[in-house]
C-alpha cells in the first residue's frame, strides 16, 4: 500500500463512526419529539386500551428515555432495527427489501452523469469558447437547474406519451412479471434476470430503468460537466502542463493523463454531492415513476407517522451517505499523494 | 519590472462592466428582475386573481392554453398562468427567507469559531459535520415529519438544513484573515475581540458568502418545491408551483399543460439564479483579475 | 546586418511581438537577433520585463493567447520553426530543443512519480523502448543523484528544490536535445545550490556538446556560467559577446549601468549608483534607440533611428551610434 494510505484510511474511518453516531442520536431525539403515539399506531384504531398498554410494554415505550436509546444502539449493531408500526415488519428487512430496486436507479444514473459529464467537461475546457463550450456550460446549469420531478414528468410525456418507445412506470411490464418473472436472488432485477439468463426480462429492466435513471442524472450531470470544466481549466494553466507541452509531450497524454488526473480529485467530491442528491432525489424520481423503492417505502413511513421506519431509513441514507464519501476521500487520497498527509 | 495594475476603478463599477460583458449573465439578472417584478405585482397582473388564490370553477376544469386562458386551466377549473403568476411571490419569499435565515445562523458561528479556534472551534465544527453528513432532503424531511407539514415549517427545516455551509464558508475566512496585520494592529489598540470581528472580519469574508448565497437561492427553490410536490411544504389550496406540478402528475398525458408550466417557471427562476451566481463568482474570483505588465 | 555567422545552431531573425492588452498593443520584442553557437552556452541577461523569457518561448512558439510573433524566423540548422505546424513542433521540443522553467517545484506535475514522467518523456518522442529503466538510472545518475531508483518510486513534493531542479534537468535532456533552453533554473534556488546546478550545466554541456541559452537577471550567475552573453533592454538586444570581455569592458551604455550598479566594497556615505530613469512602457516605446531618454551619451540620431548590431570591438557587437570606449 503507498505511503501513509493505511494512516489515512483509519483516521478517516474512525471520523466517519463518531460522527455516524452523532447522527444516530440525533435522529432518535428528533424522532421522539413525534407527537402521535406509537403504541396506537401499533395496534390500530379500533384496538382496547389493554391492547394499547401491551404494545407500550412490548414496543419497551414504557422505560426510561435513555434505556431506550442504549437498546436502540444495541439493536441497530445487531441487526434488529426495530418493527415497523404500520406493517409489523422488522425495519432493516423491510429497507434490505427495498433497497435494490432504489440502488439501480442510482447507480445508472450516476454512470450515466460520469459517462457524460466528464468527457464534456474536457472538451469543453480544452476548446473553451468555442460553440461545444457554450453548449455544455447551458446543458450543465440546465442540468443543475432543472426540477427533477418535473423533468421525470416531461420524459414520460414524450418518450411514453407522445413516441411511445418507454414504458411509463414500475420496473417490469405487466405481461413480462407474469410470463417471464425474475427469480428474486439479490433483489437487483438486472443481475438477477442476467443470471438466470431471463433476456425478455433483462431488456424489459433496463427498459423500464432507462427515464428514472436519466431524470435523476440531470443534476449531477450538470454538477460533474461544471467541475470538469473549471477544474481543467485551472489545470491547463498550471505550470507543469506548460513544461510538459514545451518538451514535447503528446497532447493527448497531456490532457487525458497529466492534466486529467490533477482535475479529475476535486471532482471525486462533487461526486460525492452528487450521491447525497441522489438518494433524496430518488424519493421524488420514485414518486413520478410508481417504483417500489426505497423513495416510496420512506413517503408512506411519513404519510403514516410509522416512526422506527422513519429512523431505520434516515440512519440508513445517511450511513449510506457516510460510506460513500468515506470511499470518495480514500480514494481521492489514493490519486493524489499530497493529500495523505494533510 | 513595474507592473502596472489597471487603474483602480470603484469595485461596483468593475463589477458592472464585467456583468454587462457577458450575455449569458446578463440573462439571467433579466429574468430575475422580471420574475421580481411579476412578484411584486402578482395580484395585479394576474387575470384571474380569485382563482389564483384557490377559488375553484369547475365548469372550466381542463381547457387547453387559449387565449383567454394562456396556460390553461386545471383540474378545479382554475386559470393556471394566474396561479403561477400568484405562486412566484411564494417561491421567491420563501427562497430568500430560507437562504436569509441560513446566513444569519451560520456566519455568526463561523464566524466565531474561526477566529476563536481551539475548543470552540472544534465543537462548532463537529456539530457542522454531524449536520452535513445528513443527505440535505431527508434532514429536512425528517424535521418536517416531526414539526407537521406547512410552508412555514418547510421553511425552517430548510434553513436548519442549510446554515452549516455558511459556518464552514465563513469559518475558513474568518481563519484566514485572522492572520492578517490589520487584525494584529486592532487587537494591539485594545480593540475587543467582538469588535474586531464585526469591523474587520466579517466585511472582507462577505463575497464568498454572497456568492455562494446567491447560487443556493436556486437549490433553494428547488428543494422547496420537492418538499412541497412529496406533500410536506406548501398545502392546498396555495397556488405553489412544486404542489402544482404533485396534483397535477396524475393528469399529464391527457392535459399537460397544468403540470407543465409550473415546472417551466420553477426552472427558469432557478437557471436565472445559477446564472447570475455562476457570472458572479467568475467576476470576484480574484484569479480572474486581469493585470497589465508594462 | 551583424558579422557573417555559419554554421549556427540556431538563430533568431528579426523578431518581432506584439500582446494585445487591455491597454493596447504591448511591442515585447522588436528586431531581436540572437545567433546560438553549437557546444556553447549563451548568457541572456536583462531586468524583468526586458523580454528573456519571451523570447525564449518563441523560439519553441509557445507564445500566450494574446500574443503574436509580427515578423522573424528562428532557424533551427537553417529551417525556420516558426513556419512548422503544431505536430512538427511538438516532437522539436523535447528532442532538439528542451527546456526547464525557474521554478522546479511547479514543473513536475504533483500527482506523478519521477518514473511515470520521464516514461511519457521518453515515450512522447521515441515510443516504447525496451530499456525504459536503465535509461531513466543512468539520466538521474549523469544529473548528480547517488541513489537513482529511490528518486524514480519518489513523487516531485518529496524531493527538495535543487533536486527537482535536477530532475527536470533529467527529462528536458532525456532525448538529448541539440539546445537547452534554461528560463532562470537557479533563481528559485538558495545560493548554494544555485552553484551546484550552475556546475552541472557546465558539465552537461562538456560531455554532451549541448548548447544552452541561459537566461538570467542575475548577471553573477552569467559570469559563472555562460561563455557568451547577450544583454536585452526593453525588447531589444543591445549588445552581445564574451562573456569576461562585455563584463570587464561593455560597449553599450545601459551594460554599463547594470555593471556599475552592483554593489561594491565602496567608502561609507557613497550611495549605490543607479541608471537614471524608468524602464519604458512597451505600449508607447521611445522612437529610435529605446534606451536613449535614459542613456547620457544621447544624441539626434539616437532618438530617431534605432541602431542595429554591429561589431565594436572584436566578436563583440553593441547597438549603439556611440558605443563607449575601450577601458584602459
Amino acid at each position: 500500500m503507498p505511503t501513509g494510505l493505511a494512516r489515512y484510511i483509519a483516521r478517516r474511518l474512525a471520523l466517519a463512526l463518531i460522527v455516524l453516531l452523532a447522527v444516530v442520536t440525533f435522529t432518535f431525539i428528533v424522532a421522539r419529539v413525534v407527537p402521535s403515539d406509537p403504541a396506537e399506531l401499533y395496534v390500530g384504531p379500533k384496538a382496547t386500551a389493554a391492547q394499547r398498554e401491551r404494545a407500550r410494554i412490548e414496543l419497551g415505550l414504557d422505560k426510561p428515555l435513555y434505556v431506550q436509546y442504549a437498546s436502540y444502539l444495541l439493536g441497530l449493531v445487531s441487526g434488529n432495527w426495530g418493527i415497523s408500526l404500520r406493517a409489523h415488519t422488522s425495519v432493516l428487512g423491510d429497507i434490505l427489501t427495498y433497497l435494490p430496486a432504489t440502488l439501480e436507479i442510482i447507480i445508472l444514473a450516476n454512470i450515466i452523469a460520469v459517462m457524460v459529464g466528464i468527457p464534456l467537461g474536457v472538451y469543453s475546457a480544452v476548446r473553451k469558447g468555442s460553440l461545444l463550450d457554450q453548449a455544455s456550460r447551458l446543458t450543465a446549469i440546465a442540468g443543475v437547474s432543472i426540477p427533477s420531478f418535473w423533468f421525470a414528468l416531461l420524459l414520460q410525456l414524450l418518450f411514453f406519451g407522445q413516441l411511445h418507445v418507454l414504458p411509463l412506470e414500475g420496473r417490469l411490464s405487466v405481461d413480462v412479471s407474469l410470463y417471464y418473472p425474475v427469480k428474486t436472488i439479490t433483489g437487483f432485477y438486472v443481475l438477477d434476470s442476467l443470471l438466470t439468463l431471463n433476456i425478455v426480462a433483462f431488456v424489459d429492466t433496463l427498459r423500464h430503468l432507462l427515464l428514472p435513471a436519466i431524470a435523476l442524472a440531470a443534476y449531477p450531470i450538470g454538477l460533474i460537466t461544471r467541475m470538469t470544466r473549471s477544474m481543467m481549466i485551472e489545470v491547463l494553466r498550471e505550470t507543469y502542463i506548460r513544461f510538459a507541452r514545451a518538451n514535447g509531450i503528446v497532447e493527448r497524454l497531456i490532457i487525458f493523463k497529466h492534466a486529467l488526473k490533477n482535475a479529475i480529485t476535486p471532482t471525486l467530491t462533487v461526486l460525492g454531492l452528487s450521491f447525497a442528491y441522489s438518494i433524496t432525489g430518488a424519493v421524488l424520481i420514485e414518486i413520478v415513476f410508481g417504483w417500489p423503492g426505497l423513495g416510496t417505502y420512506t413517503l408512506n413511513a411519513i404519510i403514516e407517522a410509522d416512526y422506527p421506519a422513519i429512523l431505520g431509513v434516515t440512519i440508513f441514507g445517511t450511513m449510506f451517505y457516510i460510506v460513500i464519501n468515506l470511499f470518495l476521500d480514500i480514494l481521492q487520497s489514493y490519486l493524489d499523494p499530497r493529500v495523505r498527509f494533510t | 519590472m513595474t507592473i502596472r495594475r489597471q487603474k483602480r476603478r470603484s469595485e461596483s463599477s468593475l463589477i458592472f462592466g464585467l456583468i454587462t460583458r457577458d450575455a449569458l449573465t446578463m440573462c439571467g439578472v433579466a429574468i430575475i428582475v422580471f420574475f421580481v417584478f411579476v412578484a411584486v405585482f402578482a395580484p395585479f397582473l394576474a387575470p384571474y386573481p380569485a382563482e389564483g388564490y384557490g377559488v375553484p370553477n369547475p365548469p372550466n376544469k381542463f381547457l387547453p392554453p387559449s387565449f383567454a386562458h394562456p396556460f390553461g386551466t386545471d383540474y378545479l377549473g382554475r386559470d393556471v398562468l394566474s396561479r403561477v403568476i400568484l405562486g412566484s411571490q411564494i417561491s421567491l419569499v420563501v427562497a430568500v427567507a430560507v437562504i436569509a435565515l441560513a446566513i444569519i445562523i451560520g456566519t455568526p458561528l463561523g464566524a466565531v469559531a474561526g477566529y476563536l479556534g481551539g475548543k470552540i472551534d472544534e465543537t462548532i465544527m463537529r456539530i457542522t459535520d454531524v449536520f452535513l453528513s445528513f443527505p440535505s432532503l431527508l434532514l429536512a424531511i425528517i424535521l418536517l415529519a416531526t414539526l407537521g407539514p406547512g410552508l412555514t415549517n418547510a421553511m425552517i427545516s430548510l434553513s436548519l438544513t442549510w446554515w452549516p455551509w455558511y459556518t464552514r464558508i465563513m469559518r475558513a475566512q474568518a481563519v484566514s484573515l485572522r492572520e492578517r496585520t490589520y487584525v494584529d494592529a486592532a487587537k494591539v489598540i485594545g480593540v475587543s475581540n467582538f469588535w474586531v470581528l464585526v469591523r474587520h472580519i466579517l466585511p472582507n469574508a462577505l463575497t464568498p458568502i454572497l456568492v455562494q448565497g446567491t447560487m443556493d437561492l436556486s437549490s433553494a427553490i428547488l428543494a422547496e418545491a420537492g418538499l412541497s410536490f412529496i406533500g410536506l411544504g406548501a398545502q392546498a389550496p396555495l397556488p405553489e408551483w412544486g404542489l402544482m406540478i404533485s396534483t397535477g402528475r396524475i393528469y399529464i398525458l391527457n392535459y399537460w399543460w397544468f403540470p407543465t408550466f409550473p415546472g417551466l417557471a420553477i426552472f427558469a427562476i432557478a437557471v436565472a439564479f445559477n446564472l447570475f451566481g455562476d457570472g458572479l463568482r467568475e467576476i470576484l474570483d480574484p484569479k480572474t483579475r486581469r493585470f497589465v505588465e508594462a | 546586418m551583424t558579422s557573417s555567422e555559419t554554421a549556427q545552431l540556431l538563430d533568431v531573425l528579426h523578431l518581432k511581438l506584439i500582446f494585445r492588452t487591455v491597454e493596447g498593443t504591448l511591442q515585447a520584442l522588436d528586431d531581436v537577433e540572437l545567433h546560438i553557437r553549437r557546444g556553447e552556452i549563451l548568457g541572456l541577461v536583462g531586468e524583468t520585463g526586458s523580454g528573456k523569457s519571451v523570447t525564449a518561448l518563441s523560439i519553441l512558439k509557445m507564445i500566450p493567447e494574446n500574443g503574436r510573433i509580427v515578423e522573424g524566423q528562428v532557424l533551427l540548422h537553417g529551417s525556420d520553426l516558426l513556419a512548422e505546424n503544431e505536430e512538427e513542433l511538438r516532437k522539436i521540443r523535447g528532442a532538439k530543443v528542451a527546456v526547464v522553467f525557474q521554478d522546479p517545484s511547479a514543473s513536475l506535475n504533483p500527482v506523478f512519480t519521477i518514473r511515470t514522467q520521464m516514461r511519457d518523456m521518453i515515450f512522447s518522442h521515441q515510443g516504447e523502448v525496451t530499456d525504459l529503466e536503465d535509461r531513466s538510472v543512468r539520466l538521474l545518475s549523469e544529473v548528480g543523484f547517488q541513489n537513482p531508483k529511490r528518486i524514480l518510486d519518489s513523487y516531485p513534493h518529496e524531493l527538495s528544490g535543487g533536486m527537482q531542479q535536477r530532475v527536470a534537468l533529467a527529462m528536458a535532456l532525456s532525448c538529448s536535445p541539440e539546445l537547452l533552453i534554461a528560463d532562470e533554473p537557479t533563481t528559485a534556488l538558495d545560493v548554494v545550490t544555485q552553484a551546484q546546478i550552475l556546475a552541472l550545466l557546465k558539465r552537461i554541456r562538456d560531455a554532451t556538446g549541448t548548447s544552452i541559452l541561459l537566461i538570467s537577471h542575475n548577471l553573477g550567475v552569467v559570469a559563472m556560467a555562460c561563455d557568451r552573453v547577450a544583454v536585452m533592454y526593453a525588447g531589444c538586444i543591445v549588445e552581445v559577446g564574451p562573456t569576461e570581455q562585455v563584463f570587464r569592458n561593455p560597449a553599450h551604455h545601459y551594460t554599463r549601468g547594470l555593471l556599475n550598479a552592483l554593489p561594491r566594497m565602496a567608502p561609507k556615505g557613497s550611495g549605490l549608483p543607479v541608471i537614471t530613469g524608468s524602464i519604458p512602457s512597451l505600449i508607447n516605446p521611445p522612437t529610435g534607440c529605446r534606451f536613449h531618454p535614459r542613456c547620457p551619451s544621447a544624441t539626434e540620431i539616437c532618438g530617431r533611428e534605432r541602431p542595429k548590431l554591429e561589431t565594436s570591438r572584436p566578436d563583440q557587437l553593441v547597438a549603439c551610434y556611440h558605443p563607449a570606449g575601450e577601458k584602459q
